[in-house]
Order: C-alpha cells, then structure tokens, then sequence
C-alpha cells in the first residue's frame, strides 16, 4: 500500500515536472518576451488554481468582417431599448472588457439590462498590413452600427469606447452622427501632444514610422512589447514579488494572472493603420485639431452633439487626464460631463472599484439617456 | 480539521517573495535598488539626448531593413516572382471584392424587404420587420 502510494506520488511528481518542462519550453519556442509566460506555470502549481476564467460572459458572435467579430451578449431581463457597442482599440484584445468573473464591465452592463455589442478585431495579420482609417471607420465600426442596430431593433445606440478604440469611435461619431443616441469615451486620449511618454516618443525627429510600416507591413508583436515595458522596466519585473508574498490567496493570483495574460497576449498593429494613427494622432496631433481625413472627409469632433460622458482615470499615464479632458471643449453636446476616479488605465475596467464605485455611476447615465425596453 | 500543510513550491514562493519584501533587510536593499533604477531609467526615458540617440539608431536599423526589402523584391522582379507588396495589392483587391458584396447583399435584402412589404400592403397583413438601417448605398467607401 505504502510502496504503491509512493510510487503514486513519484510518478505524479515526474508527470508535473515534464508538464512544467514543456510548457517552458513551449513558451522559449514561441520567443515570447513576457515574462508571464515563464512565471505562470510555476504560480499555477504554487498556487492551486486553474487558468483564470477570463471573457466569461455568454456571448454569440452576430457579424464578422476579416478578423473582426462583432459579439452580442444579451441580458437575461432586457430593461433597456438603447442598446451599448463597446469600441476597443486596435492595441491588444477586446476582452479586458470582459476580465473575470464579478470584475467584467460587459457582464455589469449586460447585468444591468442592457443590450451590449463589443467590436473584437482579432488577430491581424497580412490581410489587415493595408487596412486603414478608411476600412476600419467607414466599413467595420460602420457595419457593426448597423448591425447591432438591426439585431436589437433600435433606432439608436450608445457607442462606448475605450482608449484608442475611443479615439476610433470619437472619429466615426463626427463622420457618421446618425444612429448614435450617446456617447461615452473611457480613457480616451484626444489631445495628443498632451499625450505623455508616447507622444515624446513618437516625435517625427525620432521616429520614422514610414520605414517601420515599409520594413515590416504590420508591426510586429515584439516591438509592441518593447514599446509597453520601456515605460516601467523595473515595475514590469519586480510587481511578480507581490504575487509571490500573496501566493496563498487565490483569488488575487488569480486576478494578477488575468491581468498579465491579457497584457502579454498582444496582437500585431495593422501597418497602414498604425501609419495614420502616428501621424495623425501622435505627430501632428491633426485628430483633435480637425485636419485629420479619412476617406477625403475631415474628422470634426465640434460636430458632435449627442450626450457626451467623458471618463478618465486620474493615474492615467497612456492617455493623460489632460489628453483626455479637452474633449468636452471640442464637441458642441449640450448635455456633457466628466467623471474622474481614482485609478489607472486599466483600472478602469479592472479594478476592484469598477463594481462598487465606477460601473454603477456609468450605467446610471447611460440608463437615464436610454429608451426603457417595452416587450413586443 | 487540521489545516493543510502548503506545498514545497508554495513554500519557496512565498519564502522568495518574503525574503525579497520590504519587512527583511534583504528586502529592505532590495526596494533601495528598485527605487533607485527606477529614478534613474525614469531620467534616462525623459531624457532628450537619449531619446534622439535612441530614436536616430531605431531609425537607421528601421529604414537599413526597409532597403533590404525594397532591394529583394527588386530581385524577385527580375525572376518575374511575387513580391509581398504584389501580395498585399491582390489582398487588398480581394478585399474590396468582399466589401462589393457584402454592399450588394445588403441592397438585395433592402430590395426584399420592399417587395415584403408592397406584398404585406397588398395583402392587408402585418408590417414586415423595418428595414436594415443605414444607407445601403453607401456600404462600401470607394
């Protein structure tokens, strides 16, 4: 009984180290330059936990286009006729929208009775290197519109978007106002030459981002995440102590591996568009100044007059509260408001705050411009 | 119930992150080190000249590799061979024909749902579902 139990125990031993050999090896394989890659396994085992559930929330994908999927999730008891299409940014995966169970602004919203839509643009690869300003705003955002438009059987919708997918969205609200009842920008840069270390980055003396796009079509991963890590080299290494100090309580490892999971699976920026989103945005600064053009039309955000609600992070250090809060200067809404919490970036959508203190003032905006839902 | 003793791995975790915390000397050096690397790669990234520095080798690296390719689809040319920028045309061909029809699929169903709708007048029976909203026409930016 004895010898079989050890034996038992020695093979399970041997299987786990195999196990944890190739997942290491695995992650050498694929080069990745995280090191969540290589620290995960050992927290995992550390810890006792599973993968972390991350995107949990019920969802059936309505339209695609390319990489892009538009996905609907539907409430249980619909309260609300206006229906929410999240826009996220071209930059990493929609679904820190939809973090974890209990820490997911999709699931509160959808919680709250509301119809919501989220854009997932995917994994881009060479089919996407010559999609720009034009295809995303005039083809994608403009046919997910319709399309949530059409499924939920308003006339209107509440267009959310976050960080550069609110830079995107505050574009396609100038172009195509009609269709759109609210608006609501979440960490939202607009004035990027108040744009923090990235705008000092990307100065045009410094960075030919026509040689990055013509040398490599798309930009490649690893440079994205050397971009991401030259902001805190030190903090990116050293904020693993914290999760080693806290291993035995699951549900932080849990919320740190969500986290650095979704920071480290980053997908390849669109050349073209990446090419226009520099320029413009970055370089000249043509978007908040009204010379940026897509398609030939020019992005005047003065024309933008539905109800504006404009959040922002006051640790914010990828778009800056004051990149974010000149908006509400631009736009000609009548009825406009700033919120401002107390977190970072990610926080926003993240934090343990997003539920008790950030989310139910959201909702209850958005709530107040929305149509009730009467049950045909 | 006795509580259960924590695995050897959980143990050297936790001993890591506590022999590295700000409670022990070692972690006490540690956070002194932390923060003074930091301090000096947050001066380092504000800093003007590193940044051109920085930037001009990024530059040079970037449009050294852009010429390499410039020069070896010049070569493909020569062989009468597909180039990636050829690739990226027909992609972008094929796209715009996925577009055309996706513009074409939505007039045809606006189109049906005219018909439905001239049949339901005719019929006397109950409106057809409204109309796909937006400007069929206007699908597919040229």
């Amino acid at each position: 009984m004895t010898t079989q139990s050890t034996t038992a125990r020695l093979r399970a031993f041997v299987n786990g180290q195999i196990e944890l050999s190739r997942e290491l090896l695995h992650a050498a394989q694929k080069g990745s330059m995280s090191p969540y890659h290589y620290v995960k396994p050992f927290l995992l085992r550390a810890a006792d936990i599973g993968e972390p559930p991350l995107a949990p929330t019920p969802h059936k994908v309505v339209y695609t286009n390319g990489k892009m999927r538009l996905l609907r999730f539907e409430p249980a008891v619909r309260k609300h006729a206006t229906p929410i299409l999240f826009v996220y940014s071209l930059i990493n995966r929609y679904y820190i929208l939809d973090f974890l169970p209990g820490r997911s602004l999709i699931e509160f919203m959808v919680g709250q009775g509301f119809d919501v839509y989220a854009i997932d643009w995917g994994t881009p690869g060479s089919a996407e290197r010559r999609m720009g300003w034009d295809d995303v705003l005039n083809v994608l955002v403009k046919n997910a519109v319709k399309w949530a438009l059409r499924l939920s059987g308003a006339k209107d919708l509440t267009m959310y978007g976050y960080c550069m997918g609110g830079t995107m969205a505050l574009a396609y609200a100038a172009l195509h106002p009609q269709g759109l009842r609210n608006f609501v920008a979440q960490a939202t840069p607009v004035d990027f030459h108040e744009g923090g270390v990235f705008a000092e980055w990307t100065k045009p003396n410094r960075f030919d981002v026509d040689a990055l796009v013509d040398a490599y079509g798309n930009v490649p991963i690893e440079l994205m995440e050397t971009g991401f890590s030259s902001m805190a080299p030190v903090q990116r290494m050293t904020k693993w102590l914290e999760v080693c100090r806290r291993i035995d309580d699951p549900d932080f490892v849990t919320t740190f591996l969500g986290m650095e999971h979704w920071a480290s699976d980053n997908v390849q920026f669109p050349g073209e568009i990446y090419r226009q989103y520099i320029k413009d945005c970055y370089q000249y600064n043509n978007f908040c100044t009204g010379r940026m053009k897509v398609a030939g039309q020019a992005v005047d955000l003065s024309t933008i007059q539905v109800p504006l609600l404009n959040i922002i992070a006051d640790n914010d250090t990828i778009a800056p509260p004051k990149s974010s809060e000149v908006l509400n200067t631009i736009v000609r809404s009548t009825d406009k408001e700033i919120m401002r919490f107390p977190v970072g970036h990610i926080g926003l959508s993240t934090s343990s705050k997003g539920p008790k203190q950030i989310w139910p003032k959201v909702a209850g905006w958005i709530a107040k411009r929305s149509d009730p839902w009467t049950a045909t | 119930m006795a509580k259960k003793e924590p695995k050897l791995l959980t143990r050297v975790v936790k001993g890591l992150g506590h022999w590295l915390g700000p409670e022990t000397p070692t972690g006490k050096a540690f956070v002194a080190a932390e923060k003074g690397m930091t301090k000096a790669f947050d001066r380092l990234g504000g800093s003007e000249r590193y940044l051109n520095l920085a930037g001009g080798v990024l530059n040079r690296a970037l449009r050294a590799r852009a010429a390499y390719v410039e020069a070896q689809e010049n070569w493909l040319h020569l062989f009468r061979l597909p180039t990636s920028t050829e690739m990226d045309d027909l992609r972008e061909e094929v796209r715009d024909v996925k577009y055309q029809i996706e513009a074409l699929s939505y007039q045809l169903e606006a189109v049906i749902e005219a018909l439905e709708k001239s049949r339901a007048l005719a019929q006397g029976g109950e409106a057809p579902r409204p109309p796909a909203p937006g400007n069929t026409a206007t699908d597919r930016p040229s």
